[in-house]
């Protein structure tokens, strides 16, 4: 069989490379691949004990001041993505792909492991609900769901949401409560069938976390360190990506900007270029998987074709934060020794909006706590109280609406490479929160609707749907196999070939869909 | 041109009074020295004249915390809002100052009675911050 190409290796480029793997098929992966973790030291141990010991100047900011460049450019960033260990991340994206935006503010990433490496690991089954617009049903996933499973360990449990988030088996069990949200979970066991009624429900969230040791990886320790560095219990791709390397089953190619393709009868050739020399190389194959990540892979379609002037939809999740105290928990220690991402999840079935939203209950023990001084209302001393008083009784949600909920981006690419994305303000009506917000206050969650916030669009980190899966695709549409209308070896497997965007965290979707698409495009 | 020969060589005097301010002591001097950088990389993204008035009112003002309040609710000195935060920032790193930060021993009642404390400190510390903002304004 001739070779099959995947570009990137982000979580959709990789679990297209496990399916060929099970196959039996070797791929060759080409990346750009940056994978240098930085200089920060890394952290042994718990993270507040560690900070009791250590000057952290190096872990959580960096002589580089990259750990503040929000504050130095006086911009809205992702937190986590500026920690000094996690910069690579998001290093060169810049250059390697400048975008001018309108309205939207695009991460991209040229990692080994792309965006994986800094997710929070929330991993959700798509229902048939959640393929709704989509030429494909949830029994067309399940098998690589499964695989997907074994492969990660998933930690979760069979509860309220399972009907939301699908089937329960191969779920290691799930993580210990924080102090806080054991309170909310505990007061919605006691309200389950009112709040049932008023559209919301609440349960243990499935993530990628090991609740218990698996395949040589040490479970959970709850150490707070996941959001400054890698941490072996939670599951980014590159685990997976490591192994398949070492065992020889990807034939990876980092160092290299793939730009374009052209296709012949018999196969595929990949044009990319050496990011150190700008050399150019090509590959030839009898497939290509497109894996780039939905930015990255409409821009190499739209290179392809030298198309310099349609412009794409790109659907995004729109998304508030919205932070919540719990009263009787104001003057508590901290809770130092708790997993510091996604406690409980939420789904609120809105009358208000029309729309299913899902939503996540996070600690806010990881970041540092200066990220929430200039957050709270009062002078800079009293906020200072406010982080030792307040700051341990709070949980923040991040409620985040289907992708159809606001106008898609329009997407297009100009000549001599610069992508153009013209976006809109995140559209979200706080004033229609307010079933919520009540449903909330009887598990005891009380917030003020001025604290709220929406994160610029282009940060849910989601994007998706400019080069949808349809049944009689058109022009930079897929078919069903994932395969691009009017090419023959080309498929698109990452989240570019959306049908559309559900609430849910989509990154699990994407990987099933990968391994599925991998699977097809095997078969030749 | 600037009315301020260099501002930069302010960056010490700042540090000092933001410390004083939110923390209310002597500021660390690793922390002075980490600030003053990072002030100084901030100060590149300013216009001349923001960062004039800015310096202007900054030495002039006994009472900082009251007027990044004022100026934050009012909208006139974002940057001093921008020091503020990073001061916290870079204060945050330091072993010795844990404790303002991270609560170790729980109390409801001490807890409640400090965030009013913090309440009523705020409305004493904003009405004199907007007092300083305007007695700046028609000096």
């Amino acid at each position: 069989m001739p070779d099959i190409i995947i570009v990137g290796s982000g979580a959709a480029g990789t679990a297209a490379a496990l399916a060929l793997a099970r196959l039996g098929i070797r791929p060759i992966m080409l990346d750009v691949g940056h994978s240098d973790p930085g200089a920060g030291p890394k952290v042994e141990g718990n993270l507040y004990d560690y900070r009791k010991q250590h000057d952290t100047f190096d872990l959580f900011i960096g002589a580089g001041f990259q750990g503040v460049s929000d504050v130095l450019k006086d911009e809205v960033g992702v937190a986590k993505l500026n920690a000094p260990n996690m910069a690579f991340i998001t290093q060169d994206a810049e250059t390697l792909s400048p975008v001018e935006t309108i309205d939207f503010d695009p991460i991209q990433s040229f990692a080994r492991g792309g965006l994986g490496n800094g997710w929070g690991a929330g991993l959700y089954r798509f229902t048939d609900d959640d393929l709704a617009g989509f030429p494909l049903h949830a029994a067309d996933l399940a098998p690589h769901f499964d695989v997907l499973t074994g492969e990660i360990g998933i930690s979760g449990a069979d509860d309220d949401l399972a009907p939301y988030f699908g089937a329960t088996a191969g779920l290691l069990p799930p993580l210990k409560l924080s102090h806080n949200a054991e309170k909310v979970y505990a007061g919605y066991r006691r309200k389950r069938e009112t709040l049932a009624r008023r559209g919301l429900v609440l349960g243990r969230p499935r993530l990628g976390v090991l609740s218990v040791a698996k395949d040589g990886r040490a479970p959970c320790d709850y150490s707070n360190t996941e959001f400054w560095q890698e941490a072996p219990y939670l599951y980014t791709p590159p685990v997976t990506l490591k192994r398949l390397i070492a065992a020889g089953k990807v034939d990876y190619r980092p160092g290299l900007l793939v730009q374009s393709w052209t296709e012949t009868a018999e196969g595929v050739t990949v044009h990319a270029s050496d990011i150190r020399t700008g050399q150019p190389a090509a590959f030839t194959g009898g497939a290509l998987l497109l894996a780039a990540g939905a930015i990255g892979t409409t821009k190499i379609v739209l290179a392809s074709q030298r198309d310099y002037e349609t412009a794409l939809p790109l659907l995004e999740n729109p998304a508030v934060q919205i932070p919540f105290v719990l009263p009787t928990s104001i003057g508590r220690a901290l809770d130092t020794h708790v997993f510091g991402l996604t406690q409980l999840n939420l789904i609120w079935e809105s009358d208000a909006f029309g729309c299913r939203t899902q939503g996540s209950f996070l600690e806010l023990t990881s970041p540092m706590r200066a990220e929430f001084f200039g957050r709270f209302p009062l002078s800079a001393r009293a906020n200072l109280g406010l982080l030792r008083d307040l700051l341990p009784a709070m949980l923040l949600l991040q409620l985040f609406f289907p992708g159809s909920a606001q106008p898609p981006a329009r997407l297009s690419l100009k000549e001599g490479g610069v992508l153009r994305i013209a976006g809109h303000p995140n559209t979200v009506e706080i004033n229609r929160l307010g079933g919520l917000l009540a449903a909330l206050r009887s598990l005891g969650l009380w917030t003020l609707p001025m604290l709220i916030q929406k994160p610029v669009t282009g940060h849910a980190i989601h994007y998706a749907s400019t080069l949808p899966m349809s049944e009689a695709p058109a022009r930079y549409q897929c078919d069903p196999t994932g395969k691009l209308a009017g090419a023959r070896h080309v498929y698109v497997a990452d989240s570019a070939g959306f049908s559309a965007l559900p609430a849910k965290n989509m990154s699990f979707g994407m990987m099933a869909n990968a391994m599925r698409i991998a699977t097809v495009a095997a078969q030749g | 041109m600037s009315l301020i020969p260099d501002p930069c060589s302010l960056c010490e005097t700042e540090g000092r009074k933001i410390y004083a301010a939110i923390f209310g002591g002597e500021i660390p001097p690793i922390v002075l020295d980490r600030f003053v950088s990072a002030s100084k990389r901030l100060n590149k993204s300013v216009l001349q004249a923001e960062m004039d008035s800015y310096y202007r009112g900054m030495l002039a003002c006994n009472d900082l915390e009251a007027l990044e309040l004022a100026a934050r609710y009012t909208r006139r000195f974002p940057l001093l809002s921008r020091k503020f935060r990073l001061m916290a920032y870079l204060a945050e790193t330091l072993p010795a100052n844990q404790a303002f930060f991270v609560n170790e021993r729980s109390s409801f009642i001490g807890g409640l009675a400090r965030s009013a404390a913090g309440a009523f400190r705020t409305v004493y510390k904003i009405l004199k911050g907007l007092w300083l903002a305007r007695r700046g304004a028609h000096a």
